[in-house]
């Protein structure tokens, strides 16, 4: 008995659930026995594919009653997506766009999951944009389109509606319209993506466009960086000049026995190179050590680079 | 038959200001980038285009340019299908514009793999 009760709840719910993943359209159209009694629905995954034609862009379809009633459930993302609602001719492919006839067979919507969206084509032709209503965003969408339209829309308007829109795709798509911005114009649209949500997929590239560019961040890396190499420099610097200057305190001799012990010479061979006892190399070397603050030969390596670049001293 | 000589000399006369541009493309597995100019001199009343592109396997691109280079309007079709394979797709695009911008205005066609048929017709109403 638990197992069925188990299957009706799975039953109540995986089709709830599966509903919950989608939006509604429905509609009325009296379309001319020159069209097909069939509808469909594309979603658009980007502004530039607004007018593209594709079986893989189209998500619905259904067919038109002989009252011109339609309606469809269709799949619908939590966040708003565009769509596109269009009708065909008879003998027409399911992928058809017509654009900027009498025929225009299209429209544009907005929606999320659970919208309810309705079309009502008004009397006469074509079909028009504002046949489409449901939401604020739909209205905007609508409102944007018609400017879209107009020939003489400024990139004012655009960024006017990006600004008052109350959906961020809509603001999105007007400030795609926009262009030849001037420096004023552009802070404004930073200003208002700032806003947004910069990980609607729909603005990837805009916000791009606009991305503030971190200038100060490049600027203080490299103040760090030549501070760093400064701060690297004057130390060497002042090492060496400490060195040079114990360097200096050295005799002649002195000078050469250190030459001789770092080219690898014993006290021994120095004596010999120098032709001096060996206890007169000791007592130089204990000097040299002395003087240079060493403890062994091995301390002494300090000193090479200085006789070998001798000029430099 | 004066009413027939005025009628053919009307129809002659709307002849000489009409210019009409139109021809179509072939495609077989084509690729190209392929422009149309037509020329929209200073007065002219009004201009008729239209563009219509069907294709069963590729994708084509047309769009119109001002002699701005700005894109007026366009479309793009593909036949790609979902779980893979190909249906052919059907777009078209035509319209009566009084022209603002006089000069050379394009068709601007790009084809990838297409087969189908491009066909195209420009008619300029002159003063």
């Amino acid at each position: 008995m638990r197992r069925y009760k188990l299957f009706l709840v799975l039953l109540l719910i995986v089709p709830a659930y599966g509903y919950c993943q989608q939006a509604r359209l429905s509609g009325r159209v009296s379309l001319d026995t020159n069209w097909a009694r069939k509808f469909y629905i594309s979603r658009m995954p980007g502004f530039d594919c607004m007018f593209t034609a594709s079986r893989a862009l189209i998500i619905a379809e259904g067919d038109i009653d002989i009252a011109g009633n339609f309606s469809v459930n269709f799949p619908a993302i939590k966040d708003e997506a565009l769509y596109r609602l269009h009708f065909i001719r008879k003998g027409d492919p399911a992928s058809t766009l017509i654009i900027g006839s009498r025929d225009v067979n299209h429209v544009f919507f907005i929606a999320k999951q659970g919208d309810q969206i309705n079309f009502e084509k008004k009397s006469g032709l074509p079909i028009h944009q504002s046949d489409i209503s449901g939401s604020m965003a739909n209205s905007e969408l609508n409102a944007l389109l018609k400017l879209a339209d107009d020939d003489t829309a400024g990139n004012n308007s655009f960024i006017s509606i990006a600004d008052r829109s109350t959906s961020q795709l809509v603001g999105l798509l007007a400030i795609s319209h926009a262009s030849g911005l001037n420096d004023g114009q552009k802070e404004k649209v930073r200003n208002i993506l700032a806003r947004y949500d910069q990980h609607n997929a729909y603005g990837t590239h805009i916000f791009q466009e606009y991305k503030t560019a971190d200038y100060w961040k490049l600027y203080l890396m490299g103040g760090i960086l030549l501070v760093a190499l400064l701060s690297l420099y004057g130390y060497r610097f002042y090492k060496r000049q400490a060195i040079l200057k114990l360097w200096r305190e050295l005799s002649q001799r002195e000078m050469d026995i250190v030459g001789l012990i770092l080219s690898g010479k014993s006290n021994k061979e120095v004596a010999l190179a120098l032709s001096i006892e060996l206890s007169t190399v000791k007592t130089h070397v204990n000097n040299i050590y002395a003087k240079l603050g060493v403890n062994n030969r091995k301390d002494l390596d300090r000193y090479k680079d200085i006789i070998d670049k001798p000029e430099k001293n | 038959m004066k009413k027939l000589l005025f009628l053919l000399l009307a129809f002659g006369a709307m002849q000489a200001r009409a210019q009409v541009v139109k021809g179509s493309i072939d495609l077989k597995d084509s690729t190209f980038t392929r422009s149309i100019p037509f020329e929209v001199a200073a007065g002219t009343q009004s201009v008729k285009y239209f563009v219509k592109v069907y294709v069963s396997v590729g994708a084509v691109t047309v769009s119109l340019t001002d002699p701005n280079d700005k894109k007026v309007t366009g479309f793009t079709i593909g036949t790609s299908k979902p779980g893979g394979g190909h249906e052919a797709s059907k777009g078209e695009m035509g319209d009566d514009v009084k022209p603002k911008v006089f000069g050379t205005w394009k068709f601007n066609i790009k084809a990838e793999n297409a087969t189908g048929k491009i066909s195209y017709q420009v008619e300029e109403i002159k003063p």
